[in-house]
């Protein structure tokens, strides 16, 4: 039995990982494992036994998501933010007895080349008390043992989130839906610039600023109205789990969609998916 | 067995500032013995054993025998730390006065806590915490300059002022120049000394037991990130 970890950003990219794990060369198709009581006792250490977390009822109870096969066992935490990752990822190592087989690190470029994003990371891993190297490049895996590699979404070249992925995906998959998000979008950023007259500075700020000023919200907006219609009254990452985003045979054939599935299957020394 | 060869086959030459050290194996055919030697500031010497340090050894009953108990009270009371010692205790229970050993019609001889306004109380009709605390400031007396070793930290020491009394003793080590090393299974203690020690985290180091047979050493900052923004078990 192989076992990875694999620390990501946010609950979307948990759901990106577990929907290129179902399209990778697995069998049977790797299952959500929901009871402690099926989870392999070697996970056990990082199921929470504690709440509420630091006394915060409010707070997200930090558990992973683990996938089990037959040869792979994969938990994909949810660090709540880049700078989270590192420790995050200290913490989880630091409970594993022997540690595990595959460390991965998921996180988005944002408004910076990846390969910046992952000099500033393995930088500042050398203050933290790892238990493991990170290779010097993101996109490659370091054989180890363990087997150590990033990927700096949304396709490890370019500047961006996991919402560009998504856009990749649905271009593809609901072109037509594509099309009438972004009307509404755009219609919306049109509504917004004329409320600055309306409402009162703060009162646009707390409304609009996120929406306006920044390109990633305006993505944002656009996979969550997609996502409004394809899962109404569900969070994106019910989306990303139960649609065809990244399920679509097409969708996996676009180059920025396969370089993630590239990289996991690299990752979990698994044969290199084929075409769709 | 490195000890006995080497006891038996030393050469020392020493001059001035430079000495030679030859070693060589007890046994004829033994393979060549392959060790690190450190050599301390009071000088190395094989045959007198490492340097002494002053050593404290506490597990989870030694405070119920009031002969241990006596016997290290006194020890502080010879090496006239006897008001140090009080001073600790007046952190724990600050109507304490004094200490005594004293003629006692049943046992022959016992100790006592004077306390402010209530005379001598035997300190065998006080609580078990009571009897800890003063275990740990005799001890930590005799420990000064060396090493307290606590096993079980928690035991007889209520969840609630756990972190104080661990803060108390901390303190008290810090004073006294003595390094300790505690064990524990419960996580309550565990808590409580992270949550009172908040501010100063890197004073502390934890060694988990991996798998039964190597231990993991985790900074302060680190167990209490597990313990507090983790919520984890940290126990084997």
């Amino acid at each position: 039995m192989k076992r990875a970890l694999i620390v990501v950003e946010g609950p979307h990219d948990v759901e990106l990982v577990g929907t290129m794990l179902r399209s990778l060369v697995l069998a049977p198709k790797p299952k959500r494992i929901r009871f402690k009581r099926d989870l392999e006792p070697f996970w056990h250490p990082l199921v929470p036994t504690e709440f509420p977390i630091d006394d915060d009822m409010a707070a997200r109870v930090p558990v992973p998501v683990f996938f089990g096969t037959t040869t792979h066992s994969v938990a994909v935490l949810n660090v709540g933010g880049d700078s989270r990752l590192l420790p995050a990822l200290e913490e989880s190592l630091a409970m594993l007895a022997g540690g595990a087989d595959m460390v991965g690190i998921v996180m988005d470029a944002d408004d910076r080349q990846p390969s910046e994003r992952w000099s500033a990371l393995v930088d500042s891993s050398a203050a933290e008390d790892l238990e493991i190297g990170l290779p010097r490049v993101a996109g490659r895996i370091d054989t180890g043992p363990p087997r150590v590699g990033g990927f700096i979404l949304p396709d490890g070249a370019s500047e961006g989130t996991l919402e560009d992925l998504m856009l990749d995906a649905a271009s593809i998959v609901y072109p037509e839906l594509l099309d009438h998000a972004r009307a509404y979008t755009d219609n919306a950023l049109e509504l917004a610039k004329a409320q600055r007259g309306p409402l009162s500075g703060k009162a646009w700020k707390q409304e609009w600023k996120l929406f306006v000023d920044k390109p990633a919200g305006r993505r944002k907006a656009l996979v969550a109205s997609m996502g409004a219609v394809l899962r109404p009254g569900k969070a994106i990452q019910n989306s990303i789990q139960d649609n065809r985003w990244f399920r679509d045979p097409e969708a996996l054939k676009h180059p920025r969609i396969a370089a993630v599935r590239v990289w996991l299957a690299d990752l979990l020394e698994l044969p290199l998916p084929a075409a769709g | 067995m490195l000890k006995q060869a080497i006891r038996r086959s030393v050469d020392i030459e020493q001059s001035g500032l430079r000495f030679d050290l030859t070693v060589s194996s007890a046994t004829e055919g033994d393979s060549p013995l392959n060790h690190e030697l450190e050599f301390w500031e009071r000088g190395f010497s094989p045959a007198d054993g490492p340097p002494e340090v002053n050593l404290s050894v506490l597990n989870g009953f030694s405070h119920r025998y009031e002969s241990t108990l006596q016997r290290d009270v006194s020890g502080a009371i010879k090496a006239k730390q006897k008001e140090s010692l009080l001073q600790l205790m007046s952190h724990i229970e600050p109507n304490i006065k004094d200490i005594h050993i004293l003629a006692d019609d049943e046992r022959g001889h016992g100790l006592f806590v004077e306390y402010v306004g209530e005379g001598f109380i035997p300190l065998s009709t006080l609580g078990d915490g009571m009897r800890r605390a003063l275990h740990f400031a005799s001890s930590l007396m005799k420990a000064r300059g060396g090493v307290l070793l606590i096993d079980e930290i928690e035991i007889a020491i209520h969840t609630s002022v756990i972190g104080a009394v661990f803060d108390w003793l901390v303190d008290a080590c810090v004073e006294h120049d003595v390094q300790l090393f505690a064990t524990t299974h419960s996580l309550e203690a565990v808590d409580a000394i992270l949550a009172g020690r908040r501010e100063s985290l890197s004073d502390i180091v934890a060694f988990r037991l991996d798998g039964g047979r190597l231990a993991k050493r985790h900074r302060g900052e680190l167990l209490h990130r597990l313990r507090f923004g983790r919520g984890l078990e940290v126990r084997r």
